[in-house]
């Protein structure tokens, strides 16, 4: 088995199959996840490829099954999501996919289809129950008109009141035709002008506004709309009324002028809406019925068309061999793993019962891929560094140093107690509840960064926890866990009258000449020269262990050196390195140290604090 | 009849009493700020009452005092009165938390309903 330290050995490997055993071989490699393929076949045509009418069935499967879900998911039905990895179907099975799935969206369809229809229906039933109610009101004031004088009275066709003998042309002169519609709320002003214009002013417009929205069966959303009924005499008029109508798209409904006649079409409406609408809803419980029964099976078919879809694809990169009527594969595959090839591939062929494969190693000059074996934790910090760029083939893998060194890094910046806890709860509690978290599966991509990265987000809690016990950072708040080695051993009077005072660690009373046991004395958060020394001793400190890394890594290039048999790399590369390193950065790290050992308060004036000399001058001056 | 109105208006105002008028993320939200605003207020007020000198920064007090005396006086008193101050807010912090969680609480009851 191969460690992380390197990236694996890989072989080149030639693979000839049978052709019925193709499907199932590539089937059982793909389960296993550890053989790479290579395109036999780059300048062909995606469209001239051997399999290209199974990608395009697979394709139609998908876009099927695509569109189930979105109906599915329209419907707000939870999707079922087992966790189960079906395995790839044989061909023959293919075909009863696609029949099954031409059968569910067929039906679907034709429910669909069906649903509009009824629901414009059930709209025209709606808008003409509207129009009577409305209308009831504008025949009541055509009837009795309010401005007419007195002696005058509207005559209608079968009024008892005609007389013999009055002048029938009077009569036709009163007789007032009408047309009754429903219309778009926002197109009423802009009707109402052109009526007027167009008819110059010779028709009578009343509408009135209905209070509930309608559906519009062919968007869904929910529109306003008006009732209008326009009266106008003689046939001109009506021609112009109608044409003027259809062209604002107002949908007209034959409206009987006697009330009676009314009254009877208002009751056979209701009696239809009613009726409509258990249809309407009996056809909305049979697609719900359908998707639901969809739901059950939608991922398990989705993942069965999608390794389908892969195999044939993986089919495609094959060559065509003539001879042996079967097929040539080329592909990388780890040599740790040539075992477990060789037992898919005899599982593959023992499925379909053909001669077995046959598994050759090749050499070959060319670079094989880079491999590392990684496992739920190592994978996080291995991506980490695969996107600084991927290492190169066996070379010395830099992911297991990133565990330590990265949160390491990240908690010197960070260095806070409070905090550090938070994040590691967060990175604790992401960890303990891993598997029903992975289930989950949410297209969140900012939950999917913290989850992914959950291994690293508590060891940066946990180092950050260690840190800021260093730094003396609890929420930005020093904890005195040890007791103080600085005390303020002034008197009273100097107190009062001083504004600032500094205690001097050469003074006994004032330190006693033995720091704080672990991390910062916390005397420091109530100085007023806090940052000046913090800046400094954190800065220097963080000089010290880049310097060390950077050492570290140029260390490690020599087992690089060694493996490749590169003896000149080390004389060469290696060691002007390690001069050049040493001669200007560790000189710098040995400058801080003696700083830090040989000056000092206390004793002897040339080592006093005030004669100590500045790193960064005498770095310079050399 | 108008009786029978009130009523009808009543039982829909009661049964609103009881419907979540917070979404399920705003009653998440404000129940995880409330946890942490009770926890911090609590110990920040204990804190404050033993009057822990690394808080000394944050006390109210003036810029300059004619005596030690009246000094050390108004540090002792504004440790307090800070103290109190806490301890009042994470009480606050306690009625938000008891709201959002109920509200949490109804928001999940409506989504295990189906």
């Amino acid at each position: 088995m191969g460690s992380l330290f390197r990236s694996e050995e890989m072989a080149l490997c030639q693979l000839f199959l049978q052709s019925e055993s193709a499907y199932t071989c590539v089937s059982e490699l793909g389960e296993l996840g550890l053989v790479q393929f290579r395109d036999l076949n780059p300048d062909v045509n995606a469209f001239q490829r051997k399999f290209v009418n199974e990608v395009r069935r697979c394709d139609e499967m998908e876009r099927k099954l695509r569109y189930l879900e979105r109906e599915i998911r329209k419907d707000g039905i939870p999707v079922l999501d087992t966790g189960e990895n079906p395995e790839a179907p044989m061909p023959r099975e293919m075909i009863d996919l696609e029949v099954k799935f031409e059968k569910l969206e067929n039906e679907l369809k034709e429910v669909n289809s069906n649903a509009e229809a009824l629901k414009r229906n059930y709209l025209e039933l709606t808008e003409l129950k509207h129009i009577l109610k409305k209308t009831q009101v504008f025949f009541d004031e055509a009837l009795y008109p309010p401005n007419l004088p007195y002696d005058q009275e509207v005559y209608f066709d079968d009024d008892e009141r005609i007389n013999l003998l009055m002048d029938t042309s009077l009569h036709h002169l009163m007789h007032i035709g009408f047309v009754a519609g429903v219309i778009l709320r926002e197109r009423i002003p802009a009707f109402e002008r052109m009526l007027w214009r167009a008819c110059r002013g010779n028709v009578f417009l009343r509408q009135a506004e209905m209070d509930d929205p309608l559906e519009d069966p062919a968007t869904g959303e929910q529109v306003y709309k008006s009732v209008f009924i326009i009266f106008f005499q003689g046939d001109q008029l009506k021609m112009r009324v109608k044409k003027i109508c259809e062209g604002f798209r107002a949908t007209m409904y034959p409206c009987p002028e006697a009330p009676a006649d009314r009254r009877e079409m208002a009751m056979g409406v209701k009696t239809r809406l009613d009726d409509l609408n258990t249809v309407l809803s009996q056809t909305q419980d049979h697609r719900h019925r359908v998707l639901v029964s969809a739901a059950r099976n939608i991922r398990a078919w989705m993942m069965k068309v999608w390794k389908i879809k892969s195999i044939y694809h993986t089919l495609n990169m094959f060559n065509l061999d003539v001879i042996q009527n079967g097929l040539i594969a080329e592909c990388w595959i780890p040599v740790a793993n040539w075992e477990d090839v060789q037992l898919a591939l005899r599982r593959g062929t023992e499925k379909s019962g053909s001669l077995p494969a046959i598994l050759n190693r090749l050499s070959t000059l060319e670079a094989p891929p880079t491999f590392h074996r990684t496992n739920k934790f190592t994978k996080a910090f291995q991506n980490l560094i695969d996107s600084y760029g991927v290492a190169t083939y066996r070379e010395i893998n830099p992911a297991p140093f990133t565990i330590i060194t990265f949160p390491f890094l990240f908690a010197i910046m960070f260095g806070d107690v409070g905090h550090g806890i938070i994040m590691a709860l967060f990175g604790g509690w992401m960890v303990w509840r891993e598997k029903p978290l992975s289930a989950k599966k949410t297209d969140n991509e900012i939950w999917n960064i913290f989850f992914g990265g959950r291994y690293i987000i508590l060891l940066m809690g946990l180092f950050s926890m260690y840190t800021g016990l260093i730094y003396n950072d609890v929420f930005s708040k020093s904890i005195n866990l040890f007791g103080s080695s600085w005390h303020g051993a002034y008197n009273d009077s100097t107190i009062q009258q001083n504004k600032e005072l500094t205690l001097d660690p050469a003074d006994v009373k004032q330190y006693d000449q033995y720091p704080y046991p672990f991390g910062l004395d916390p005397m420091w958060q109530l100085s007023n020269n806090k940052i000046n020394f913090y800046n400094s001793y954190k800065m220097k400190i963080s000089i010290i262990f880049g310097i060390v890394h950077m050492l570290f890594g140029v260390i490690l290039s020599v087992w690089n050196h060694k493996f490749f048999n590169k003896a000149m790399n080390i004389y060469c590369e290696f060691i002007p390195q390690i001069i050049f390193l040493t001669c200007l950065f560790v000189y710098l790290v040995l400058l801080v140290f003696h700083k830090w050992v040989w000056y000092g308060a206390g004793g002897d004036v040339s080592t006093s604090p005030s004669c100590a000399p500045s790193i960064l001058i005498t770095f310079i001056n050399m | 009849m108008f009786k029978i109105i009130l009523n009808c208006s009543c039982q829909v105002f009661i049964r609103h009493l009881v419907m979540a008028f917070c979404g399920y993320k705003l009653s998440l939200c404000v129940l995880l700020i409330s946890v942490w605003g009770l926890f911090q207020l609590l110990i920040m007020g204990v804190f404050f009452y033993t009057e822990t000198p690394a808080f000394l920064e944050d006390l109210p007090l003036e810029g300059l005092y004619d005596n030690a005396g009246k000094y050390m006086n108004e540090v002792h008193r504004g440790f307090k009165s800070n103290a109190f101050n806490c301890l009042i807010a994470a009480c606050l912090y306690i009625i938000t938390l008891g709201v959002s969680g109920w509200q949490f609480y109804l928001n999940q009851k409506t989504t295990y309903q189906v």
